[in-house]
């Protein structure tokens, strides 16, 4: 699956660049006028797109073979045959176009993802007429989702999967939605921008972990009470306290539960640091500190980021670890 | 990851689609469908193969068996299109054409792996389907064609639609719903649409035998074709439509015999009409023919005939030719001059010479006949003339439709020894024994009578009424009609051949041919009904041509100019192309229909509402009716009981009733008592 959506995004991006800048970036400017980015995105006749498809070309020559055939076989039934074909054609651009204007599409929620893989994009269609929406195709970013319908449902929710390659902020481009239903002699399209963006945290890439700097140290540090680095002393077995943490030697001479007291620096918790990664360039570092992160919040310990610039004091559990993706994101 | 949902369609479309179950069970029956009218363009042994490769289709889609090679799928296919020219040939006209066409329309199931594939095969469809219109026109054919594009469409759409399996009827009631929108348009357009002439010249041969008269008429000819119940062509008259003894209807005229058969006049020393030499007579018929295919020339007319509607002329024999031979049905008008004299002042030499013709030698005893009768009535045309049709009459002669079969000297056999003979014998013999005294005369062959219809003010004339006769050129009157059949069988010119055969060899050929069950007066009714029907489908829609379009055209426009015409044209079809936008884009489903217990329970609310009681948005009935009745305790009873009522009806009662179904039967009636008494509590209801 990914190899195909490579080479379909890979395919778009050089039907782009076949385009030069100026001609691509009035064309956005184009689009942007007339089809306004927003949250919410009704289909009407100002934003739909209509073209016959190669089908749809097919099926006229045939008309037009078959109305030269009426008139030189003097056959006013096969004349009346080909007049039939072009009527069902106009019927048919008339459907096609109505099958897609009145959705309704909603920007939803999006999920971070690592670049190189492909980051979550909610979105609702729904009905803004009573009317049915057939076979409603969505392609995103290379992402070509499973053709839709809107039938007997008001509303249904569509997960897109966008692959992503850079770090940072992905605005993805304009959303493409097709459909050739009811005959698939005409595409009805529309390009609509949806106000959805998502964060993308660089790659992780693995590492060693830099040996601790020794400018913290065990000195010169608050004390943190409840630490488990060096060991203070014995107190009474509470209930909470760990079984790992039991002084079995005393209770073995005594028969009284003790809880060893361990205390911890502050100094211990570990700072990953923008100099201290090997990598040489920016990006391969960010990449490098993405790994260390996960791994440290993988192993428990707290930790700390630091950036030229930015600096995350020392902590531990999911928000924490948002929190550094997020600014090694957006770096 | 469900790899298949994110495929795109360019890799689908390489790699084969799924097709979907319905769509494959419409392209099936498509194809059947569309090839059923032309199983006689086939040699029989095709539809044999044709079966095989739909079975084949078939099992490549329950996945049993794979499509064949490249290799085996070329050798069918070239073995299909030598079989078709074998059996027809040659590789040009229609018939060997469209076997063609559909021997590549089958064959290419056996490569509808993709959906473009499938789309080549629905357009093909198309091709097949309009094909059968080269060879039959009629509404019922046409009603057929329609209904077989129903499914084309159908086909279509369940190609079109994503949902792997869904009901077979939801495609054709989307399709029907499409030819129907399509079909106003299509009317403005086969009506005004501008007809131009044809952009090259076809040679339409069909290869079907038609059954209808030749251009040589044996013994017996006439015979065989009067055994067949087929319409030769309809003919629509304005005002007075002529009595039976005079529907001559005139094919052509026959003017060489070689002592067996009767040639027909050649077209190429046929000189136009002389205009000099007629004289039309007072009473005029008016009338127009819808002529079936006879791929010949000949335009039937009652004489002398002014024909307009159609490239003809009017040839010296008083037959009409049309510009080529009809491989299709047409239609022209005539005005008719029954009482015509013509070539009063005399015959030119030539043709004097060509309607005494007579082979050299050969029935020695009829000349012999012949001469001694015309001595007898001393050497009087007329009188001689007389004297054979009462000989005719007179001696044991027998109208049948099965004569002997008549050795070398056909005129002599028939004359002397069998005697029994059709329309054929006797005017042939007649025109023999005039010749042989040295009278012009020439045998004519058409078709006498006419069916009439009850409803249309038209004629139906079958096959069954072909007709011979004789003319015969008098001095002082021209070319003058004889029947000498009338003399043998005269209620062949008053009623037509059903009465007039003295054995039952009428509609020998087909035993079950409704002409034979024209007695039973129901029968004959729907028959004529069935042909009414036909009648006028061809008369306003089959023949509907350039001619008819321009009248049209004067008829809407008065002055036709090109402006007009688009303006016309251009409009209607704008109008209508905005009428079915507007309904399509604009309507919309209506919301759902309230039932009657809601549309009840909204009025209550209204009435409490009037109160200054309204109910809030999202309030249940139940919460309202307790605020309710604190406000208007004096109604407490009442609106609870509405209420109460109301939410029986809505909520309880639906499970109550799919529950109790099987038992109870009166469950219909429940709910109607309870919605009865909903109303009449709703009526009665007035908060004070």
């Amino acid at each position: 699956m990914s190899s195909s959506m490579s080479t379909s995004s890979r395919a778009a991006e050089s039907r782009f660049s076949a385009l030069s800048r100026p001609v691509r970036a009035r064309w956005q400017r184009w689009l942007d006028r007339r089809i306004p980015p927003g949250r919410e995105v009704v289909l009407d006749q100002r934003r739909i797109f209509i073209f016959p498809t190669l089908m749809g070309f097919g099926y006229l020559f045939t008309a037009f073979l078959l109305f030269i055939a009426g008139i030189n076989y003097d056959n006013s039934l096969i004349l009346n045959f080909s007049f039939f074909l072009g009527s069902l054609f106009v019927v048919a651009i008339l459907q096609t176009f109505s099958n897609l204007s009145g959705l309704e599409i909603t920007a939803g929620t999006t999920e971070p993802a690592f670049a190189g893989t492909e980051a979550k994009f909610n979105l609702h269609l729904g009905k803004s007429r009573r009317k049915d929406h057939c076979s409603i195709l969505l392609e995103w970013h290379g992402f070509a989702a499973e053709p839709r319908n809107l039938i007997d449902a008001e509303k249904i929710p569509v997960q897109m999967l966008l692959p992503t390659r850079n770090r940072g902020v992905f605005h993805p481009e304009r959303l493409k939605i097709t459909s050739v239903y009811p005959l698939g002699l005409i595409r009805a399209w529309t390009w609509i921008a949806l106000d959805m963006e998502c964060l993308v945290y660089p790659k992780p890439v693995v590492c060693e972990l830099p040996p601790q700097a020794q400018q913290g140290g065990k000195d010169g540090k608050a004390p943190v009470p409840e630490g488990n680095e060096d060991f203070d002393g014995l107190r009474a077995y509470q209930e909470t306290d760990s079984l790992n943490t039991v002084d079995w030697k005393a209770y073995a001479r005594s028969g009284d539960l003790y809880t060893k007291r361990f205390h911890g620096y502050q100094a211990e918790s570990r700072w990953l640091q923008w100099d201290q990664v090997p990598a040489q360039y920016a990006e391969l570092k960010l990449s490098q500190l993405c790994f260390l992160v996960l791994d440290m919040a993988r192993g428990g310990t707290p930790f700390g980021l630091q950036l030229p610039g930015v600096k995350i004091e020392p902590g531990s559990g999911p928000e924490h670890q948002k929190r550094c993706l997020e600014t090694l994101a957006r770096f | 990851m469900k790899a298949a949902h994110a495929k795109p369609e360019r890799d689908l479309r390489r790699h084969g689609f799924p097709m979907p179950r319905t769509a494959f069970v419409l392209l099936l029956a498509i194809n059947v469908l569309a090839v059923l009218p032309h199983t006689e363009r086939v040699p029989t042994w095709m539809l044999l193969a044709f079966g095989c490769v739909l079975l084949w289709r078939i099992q490549v889609f329950r996945e049993r068996w794979p499509f064949p090679s490249k290799w085996l799928r070329l050798v069918l296919v070239l073995g299909g299109f030598a079989g078709v020219i074998f059996y027809h040939g040659t590789v040009f006209g229609p018939d060997a054409g469209v076997g063609l066409l559909i021997t590549a329309y089958l064959f290419k199931q056996l490569e509808m792996a993709t959906r473009r594939d499938a789309f080549l095969v629905v357009i093909l469809s198309y091709f097949v389907l309009a094909t059968e219109f080269l060879f039959s026109r009629s509404l019922y054919t046409t009603i057929y064609v329609f209904l077989v594009l129903i499914l084309i469409t159908a086909t279509q759409i369940a190609l079109n639609q994503s949902e792997p399996r869904i009901a077979i009827a939801r495609p054709l009631k989307v399709s029907l719903k499409l030819v129907l929108q399509s079909i106003p348009l299509m009317i403005v357009l086969f009506y005004l649409f501008p007809r131009i002439g044809p952009l090259w010249q076809l040679n339409l041969n069909t290869q079907q035998n038609r059954v209808g008269l030749s251009d040589r008429m044996s013994p017996g000819d006439i015979a065989n074709l009067s055994r067949s119940g087929e319409l030769a062509f309809r003919a629509e008259f304005q005002g007075a439509i002529p009595p039976h003894r005079e529907r001559y209807w005139r094919a052509t005229v026959f003017d060489r015999f070689d002592g067996r058969t009767w040639y027909a006049v050649d077209d190429s020393v046929l000189v136009p009409l002389d205009m000099q030499q007629l004289e039309y007579g007072v009473r005029r018929y008016q009338y127009r023919v819808y002529l079936e295919p006879t791929s010949q020339r000949w335009l039937m007319t009652l004489p002398a005939a002014q024909v307009s509607g159609i490239d003809a002329k009017s040839t010296d024999a008083l037959s009409v030719l049309a510009q080529s031979t009809l491989e299709a049905a047409v239609s022209y008008d005539v005005t008719s001059f029954p009482d015509y004299r013509y070539q009063r002042a005399g015959l030119n030499r030539l043709d004097y010479s060509r309607y005494l013709q007579l082979p050299v030698g050969g029935n020695e005893q009829s000349r012999q006949y012949a001469r001694e009768q015309f001595r007898r009535q001393g050497s009087d045309p007329a009188r001689f003339i007389d004297s054979l049709l009462r000989w005719y009459h007179d001696e044991e002669f027998i109208y049948t439709l099965n004569p002997q079969r008549l050795g070398r000297n056909t005129i002599d056999e028939f004359l002397f020894q069998t005697r029994r003979g059709y329309c054929s014998h006797y005017a042939g013999a007649f025109v023999f024994l005039l010749r042989s005294v040295g009278i012009p005369a020439r045998l004519v062959g058409g078709y006498l009578g006419g069916e009439g219809h009850p409803l249309g003010k038209y004629l139906l004339v079958h096959q069954y009424d072909a007709h011979a006769w004789a003319e015969v050129w008098l001095e002082g009157q021209g070319w003058v009609r004889f029947d000498p059949t009338g003399a043998v069988a005269p209620n062949r010119i008053e009623f037509g051949p059903l009465d007039s055969t003295t054995d039952d060899s009428f509609l020998r050929e087909s035993p079950l041919s409704p002409e034979r069950l024209r007695n039973l007066a129901l029968l004959a009714q729907a028959r004529l009904m069935v042909d009414y029907v036909d009648y006028l489908w061809f008369k306003n829609v089959a023949s509907y041509d350039t001619e008819a379009q321009n009248r049209l055209f004067r008829d809407l426009l008065g002055q036709v100019t090109p402006q007009r015409i688009a303006a016309l044209v251009g409009g209607l079809g704008a109008a209508i192309v905005l009428v079915l936008a507007l309904s399509i884009l604009l309507r919309h489903p209506p919301a759902r229909k309230l039932d009657r217990a809601d549309r009840l329970y909204l009025r209550f609310c209204l009435k409490l509402q009037q109160r200054g009681v309204a109910r809030a948005a999202g309030e249940g009935p139940q919460d309202f009716a307790k605020r309710a009745a604190n406000t208007l305790p004096a109604q407490a009873a009442d609106i609870e009981a509405i209420t109460a009522l109301y939410l029986n009806l809505k909520y309880a009662p639906l499970q109550k009733v799919a529950h109790f179904k099987p038992q109870q039967s009166n469950t219909g009636d429940t709910l109607g008592r309870l919605e009865k008494e909903l109303a009449q509590r709703v009526r009665a209801f007035k908060p004070s």
